[in-house]
């Protein structure tokens, strides 16, 4: 897949993290009154992070386009090894394209599951892995994502499907505060972190962040409470704090 | 057809109810779709065919081939890109998509799923899909509209399909 959710979804976060002021929005012409641009966005709604979303994502090659004719459907993302494109309605503001644009990225990293772990946690059949369905681990060469508008959705939409939602819709809120620490690591990484470091107390370190991230995830998948308490700035510091420590503590 | 040579004509004539076999099928595939919506929905998506049309096609009438993207509309609207009859057609046709079993059984399981959207919804994403699996991109459609041809659009029947990429996608 052309998509690379993973790396769109960290430079969207880190560029709407930064302060407003740096964000310049080409100005409409004067004596224009704010036709579409050439994508079909309305540009006198524009609004500097939605403007800054749209150019990152066309940066990172995924084609975006405002379209009158959607009804019931906010947007939709489809990808392939063809490229990728999203198309939102326009009649939405700049700032429910924001939330379309993080919502359809945000299931587009959901939708590949975590790097499998190597050593002992390997043997495990771990709970982040069942979670996901297995069938997602050949995805790569097409993906959709529908966002429907509020009350349109279907009635019908299985447990996974919820869940599914539930953690994208945290991984958006993530996104568009530009706080991705404020979920779990492999939420939106889906690589393991490689180690120059050999040894037994290295490997144990390892094995035992591997087992905190993956089961933090797990509960993130899971709990809505969780996930609200995950995304508490406190908790975030208290979650790096621990990593650096175990680092420390274990070489690793 | 003025510009077709003897050995293609021949080939038709042995292929083309095979063909309209294949187009029959796809239609009354998993889903069957009446040929007066199949009509609509490729109109929707940018051709121009009528319902007789379709039925000369299925019947084997047609005294030239599909070109691949009209073969791709038809599946598409039918929610039968997956299916052994649409193989088929590609291969009696000589055209090549770089998909997948498994990928084109994801763009019907996603045809499918997008049934119960309003029609201007439907409409929308199924463009967009159309280009998806054709490669093709708006910005592409200026420069096709140029000369050259379209992407594998290698059929004889070249007047008269209607540009699947017209300038009015989605807008």
């Amino acid at each position: 897949m052309i998509l690379e959710p993973e790396r769109a979804a960290v430079l969207l976060a880190e560029r709407l993290s930064r302060p407003p002021a740096g964000r310049a929005v080409p100005p409409a012409g004067a004596d224009d009154p704010a036709p579409p641009d050439a994508a079909g966005f309305p540009v006198a709604h524009r609004d500097g992070s939605e403007w800054l979303a749209l150019r990152t994502l066309e940066e990172l090659g995924i084609h975006c386009e405002a379209n009158g004719a959607l009804q019931d459907l906010k947007g939709f993302l489809i990808a392939s090894s063809r490229g990728a494109e999203i198309v939102v309605s326009d009649r939405l503001t700049a700032e429910e394209r924001l939330v379309v644009y993080a919502s359809l990225l945000a299931h587009a990293v959901l939708e590949e599951a975590p790097e499998k772990p190597d050593g002992l946690l390997s043997l495990l059949r771990l709970p982040a892995h069942t979670l996901l369905d297995e069938a997602r681990e050949d995805s790569g060469a097409f993906f959709s994502h529908l966002e429907y508008v509020e009350g349109r959705e279907p009635s019908l939409r299985s447990s996974a499907e919820r869940r599914a939602e539930g953690a994208a819709a945290a991984l958006a809120q993530a996104i568009l505060r530009g706080r991705l620490d404020a979920i779990p690591r492999y939420a939106y990484r889906r690589r393991r972190d490689r180690s120059a470091n050999d040894g037994l107390r290295p490997a144990m370190g390892r094995m035992w962040l591997e087992l905190s991230h993956r089961t933090s995830l797990a509960l993130f998948w899971l709990s809505p409470g969780y996930r609200r308490l995950r995304s508490r700035p406190e908790i975030s510091q208290l979650v790096r704090a621990l990593e650096s420590l175990t680092r420390a503590a274990y070489d690793c | 057809m003025a510009d077709r040579d003897e050995v293609q004509v021949a080939r038709w004539s042995q292929i083309r109810e095979r063909v309209g076999e294949c187009l029959r099928d796809l239609r009354l595939g998993s889903e069957a779709t009446s040929q007066a919506r199949l009509s609509g929905d490729l109109e929707d998506l940018g051709y121009h065919v009528t319902q007789s049309m379709i039925s000369r096609y299925e019947q084997g009438l047609l005294e030239a081939p599909l070109t691949l993207e009209r073969l791709v509309g038809w599946a598409l609207c039918c929610a039968s890109l997956s299916a052994p009859a649409f193989r088929e057609l590609l291969e009696l046709a000589g055209y090549y998509l770089p998909w997948s079993l498994e990928d084109l059984s994801r763009f019907d399981r996603l045809l499918r799923h997008y049934r119960a959207l309003p029609l201007p919804d439907q409409i929308v994403l199924r463009r967009s899909l159309l280009w998806n699996v054709l490669g093709l991109r708006a910005s592409d459609a200026g420069r096709e509209e140029g000369g050259a041809g379209g992407a594998g659009g290698a059929g004889g029947e070249r007047d008269g399909i209607g540009n699947p990429n017209r300038p009015a996608r989605g807008r």
